[in-house]
């Protein structure tokens, strides 16, 4: 994030690397419009490679080193595609070969030095260790200029070609072996969560093998946000109450996933929590977690604290009107209230304290939200979900009794009801069961006893039945 | 705009004109008391016109500052000390000053108060956000308060990344303090006279590491708490984070035996035992008790007493008995002033996290009697927590969250020979409005004699190389003298 603010900028200047960290949160920043990466990016590596080719052409004349330029480019390219990349070093190369550029153009040799010496001067703390390539650059420049090197080597034209395609795939090669993610599902998945599309998330997820707790995360999500949570629940895999809301270990990707989770169930407490700790590790420069964290300290009424938030994100130009549009909520309770986003959030906050997740798992904490909250089906259904999941049938029943009398059960309901119907027949009748879901439970009891001996049963079962929570109960572990 | 600007200063100086009121500033230095060596307090007038001055004067003499063009009024160091000299033990007023038709008229004047008493010229605290489990950069700091400057002793760039935290000072000696890092480099570290030592510090018989230090005044001993410390979240109250200990004990750490020594009397089960702190002749051991309970289901209901234990540094011994000193609020960070008649300490309704219980407030203890003596002008609505005394009791620097509830900030307040305590004064910066973008909170503020000069390059080797020292236990019995 790149802040307007003087004491940001001088922070940077004043520390190795800085005027580079600057330039790339510029641009990154700059990423937040659709489309804008790309160009940008692909701008700031062009340049690159142009002003590599200038001083290239200028101190190898007529040597047809041109592919050469293309090495950092390529390079640059697929690394910034690789998760945890150093964005600021594309700035630090871009700064080196605009220097390089210049410094090649100089034709008197007593401005060149002035200028090699201020360039070095001011790159080394602009752009941190690729600065070594200017001096290096520099060297080479005045060897084969003022030095009078001449390369009188003469090599075959195509020769060079294919020594330069050689020095260039090889390393073009490494770093493009090194940009393939694992992580791109989960970057298009994050985005979507961002933009609140839940179903470009199950799309998404369709078309992969999402067998963790990630994308059962991010699917279960997208399935809330449609209401279908407790409808579809194993329709999509799930391995156990962590397939809603994974265990954090202390990974800044997965705070911001939880978060937003969190959010959505109304569940302030942890999503301020898990905003707090994402944003410590995007140090204090994660504008979306900023976001969060002005909503949460806003439902909380802890005004200074969103103020200063507020004014944080005020300093960037893409999130200023955002922030200027929340100053509203400062100080105005009633007005929190009443907003579509923040309003559910202070209605979750239950009026009595606990500490979070002290019974041992969320799933509490969720039923309080519920009751607090009556028009937080989110929250509700999260809570059934995590009582199917943990198979905790104890809780599952009262819970039904509490939230769904009088209402038609979600199919996963309905078949966990099925299961508790062992030895209570008059549940079925009780719970309105549906003739479809009595007859597959019939069958799937049937198909059961006839493949009980067969080594592979856990796989024809889940053919036959792998969409229902009978199969989930029967197979997995939960501990 | 101009008109605008008319009316406001128009409307200032009616209100004033009328009612000869001081003006408001920010941060707030009307009533304050400093010390004579302090840096310049630099500040802006509330709801000033843009176009205003600060007249400072004192025994004399005077020194006007033009507000810049962001209202900052920054009086330069040297105009500043020298005002400050002339004012020692009395006070320099400030008044505002506004240009009207022409002519320049002032508001009634706030007074900053100057001590005689001057302040340890540094303070170290470490930088780190307010937060909860995981960190990012961070490092601890030593705070020139003569000047603006700040230089970190060591921050974790230079060591793996890794959480730094709980250093202390023998007796405010820059040349001898220790601190410890958690995660990568794990250990304790003990910088003396410009060697770095490392020790790994949990043993079989104790709970965890060595956690809260507090130093022998000879600076053969160092006292720590070992603790089991767990973080949970409110849904719903105020306070947001609670940080309990399910179990801790106290032992005492022998710098030249590398071995860690205690008792039953401080390491029982029946009760948590924490926050050591030796008196500063040496002979007793005060820390904080509560009877264990069933956490976290019981965490409002454990209350920490005030206790203290006789030692005999020479022969290595703990006294037969301890004594309760205070039982009430729930005490944490007990700190003797080095002149031996008061204890500071941090009073909530329960537990001993303090940074985190609104109602956490400081409490004076006079030793001579137990009684406590009110300190309300240190006081807040917020969180006052951590806290340490000047070299010579005078100055006390503490942690406080009364700006916005959660970042916390510095103050400094003067505490007289009897124990009365002046307003205290937010550290100063060049700035002030640094303090509304910063996202770091200032942890364990402790007052340094002087710049710590061990350098990061050397305690950095020594987290990298050194194996450190694995440190040996034992338990005494009451007054049993150890080998």
């Amino acid at each position: 994030m790149f802040l307007q603010d003087r004491g940001y900028i001088l922070d940077n200047l004043f520390s190795m690397g800085g005027l580079s960290r600057l330039l790339s949160d510029a641009l990154a920043q700059s990423w937040c419009k659709p489309y804008v990466a790309p160009v940008s990016l692909s701008l700031v590596l062009l340049l690159t490679g142009l002003f590599t080719q200038g001083y290239l052409s200028r101190t190898f004349p007529g040597r047809r080193v041109t592919l050469l330029a293309l090495i950092p480019v390529v390079i640059l390219f697929f690394l910034s595609y690789k998760d945890g990349f150093d964005l600021p070093l594309i700035a630090s190369f871009f700064l080196v070969s605009l220097f390089l550029a210049v410094f090649s153009r100089l034709k008197n040799s007593g401005v060149r030095l002035v200028f090699f010496i201020i360039g070095l001067a001011v790159l080394i703390p602009a752009a941190g260790w690729p600065s070594a390539l200017f001096a290096l650059g520099a060297f080479f420049s005045y060897v084969t200029v003022e030095g009078g090197l001449r390369l009188n080597l003469r090599f075959p034209a195509a020769l060079v070609v294919i020594l330069q395609l050689i020095l260039l795939l090889v390393p073009g090669f490494f770093a493009f072996r090194a940009s393939k993610g694992q992580d791109d599902l989960f970057k298009e998945l994050d985005y979507h969560m961002h933009m609140d599309e839940p179903d470009m998330i199950l799309e998404a997820l369709a078309k992969s093998d999402t067998d963790n707790f990630v994308y059962e995360n991010f699917a279960n999500w997208a399935l809330a946000r449609k209401g279908l949570l407790t409808e579809n629940l194993f329709s999509y895999p799930q391995h156990n109450p962590y397939s809603l809301t994974l265990e954090w270990k202390e990974i800044k990707y997965t705070a911001v996933l939880l978060s937003n989770i969190y959010w959505s169930m109304g569940h302030t407490a942890l999503s301020q929590r898990m905003a707090f700790e994402a944003n410590v590790c995007y140090d204090n420069c994660n504008p979306r977690m900023l976001q969060r964290l002005v909503g949460t300290n806003l439902a909380n009424g802890n005004y200074a604290v969103a103020r200063k938030y507020i004014e944080r994100l005020a300093k960037s130009r893409p999130y200023r009107r955002w922030a200027e549009g929340m100053r509203q909520f400062l100080d105005n309770p009633s007005a929190i209230r009443s907003d579509a986003v923040l309003g559910p959030a202070v209605r979750g906050i239950p009026e009595e304290n606990a500490l979070c997740e002290s019974k041992g798992d969320i799933c509490w904490d969720l039923l309080r939200i519920t009751r607090s909250d009556p028009s937080n089906t989110i929250a509700r259904d999260y809570a059934g979900a995590w009582m199917l999941l943990a198979k905790d049938m104890d809780s599952f029943l009262p819970y039904l009794e509490e939230f769904f009398d009088g209402k038609k059960l979600p199919r996963s309901f309905a078949e966990a009801v099925m299961i508790l119907s062992e030895g209570h027949p008059e549940l079925v009748e009780r719970w309105g069961i549906e003739q479809a879901v009595i007859s597959r439970y019939a069958g799937f009891k049937e198909f059961y006893s006839q493949n009980a001996k067969s080594q592979d049963i856990k796989q024809k079962m889940r053919r036959e039945f792998g969409d229902t929570y009978w199969n989930y109960f029967l197979f997995n572990k939960v501990e | 705009m101009r008109k605008i600007a008319a009316i406001v200063t128009s409307l200032f100086l009616v209100s004033f004109a009328h009612a000869q009121t001081r003006p408001e500033t920010i941060p707030d230095i009307d009533g304050v008391t400093v010390p004579v060596n302090i840096a310049p307090l630099h500040f802006r007038f509330a709801d000033a016109p843009r176009k205003c001055a600060a007249v400072f004067s004192a025994e004399g003499r005077e020194v006007r500052v033009k507000a810049r063009r962001d209202g900052l009024v920054a009086i330069k160091p040297k105009a500043w000390r020298k005002l400050a000299e002339a004012a020692a033990g009395a006070s320099i007023q400030v008044r505002l000053s506004v240009r009207e038709k022409g002519n320049w008229r002032e508001s009634a004047p706030i007074e900053i108060y100057v001590s005689e008493d001057r302040i340890d010229p540094v303070v170290a605290y470490r930088l780190i956000e307010p937060g909860y489990e995981v960190w990012n950069n961070l490092g601890i700091y030593q705070r020139d308060l003569e000047s603006f400057r700040e230089k970190p002793v060591i921050t974790n760039d230079k060591a793996d990344g890794a959480c730094m935290n709980c250093h202390s000072f023998c007796n405010r000696d820059p040349e001898r303090f220790l601190f410890h890092m958690r995660a990568k480099l794990g250990g304790t570290y003990l910088c003396s006279d410009g060697n770095v030592e490392k020790l790994n510090t949990k043993t079989e018989q104790t709970i965890s590491a060595l956690v809260y230090p507090s130093w022998h005044p000879s600076g053969r001993f160092v006292a720590f708490s070992v603790n089991d410390t767990k973080q949970s979240f409110h849904t719903t109250d105020a306070n947001r984070i609670e940080v309990f200990d399910r179990a801790s004990d106290v032992v005492v750490y022998d710098v030249e035996k590398h071995e860690i020594i205690s008792c039953p009397q401080l390491s029982s089960e029946k009760y948590f035992e924490t926050f050591p702190t030796f008196s500063p002749d040496g002979t007793t051991l005060y820390f904080c008790s509560a009877q264990s309970r069933q956490m976290p289901e019981d965490y409002s209901n454990v209350v920490y007493n005030l206790c203290s234990i006789g030692f005999d540094p020479a022969a290595r011994s703990f006294g037969d008995k301890v004594k309760t000193i205070y039982k009430g609020s729930s005490v944490s960070f007990p700190r003797v002033s080095p002149d031996g008649k008061y204890l500071l300490a941090t009073l909530a309704s329960y537990g001993n996290f303090s940074i985190w219980h609104k109602d956490a407030d400081l409490a004076l203890i006079d030793l001579s009697d137990g009684s406590l003596k009110p300190v309300d002008d240190i006081n807040s609505d917020d969180v006052e927590s951590y806290h340490s005394w000047s070299s010579d009791s005078r100055w006390v620097v503490f942690s406080s969250r009364r700006g916005d509830g959660l970042y916390t900030r510095l103050y400094i307040a003067h505490i007289d020979v009897d124990g009365v305590a002046s307003k205290p004064f937010l550290l100063p910066q060049d700035d002030p409005a640094f303090y509304d973008a910063f996202m770091k909170s200032y942890n364990i503020p402790e007052f340094v004699s002087g710049p710590v000069t061990v350098s990061q390059k050397r305690i950095s080797r020594c987290a990298h190389k050194d194996e450190g020292i694995d440190l040996s236990f034992s338990m005494l019995s009451p007054t049993q003298p150890s080998k």
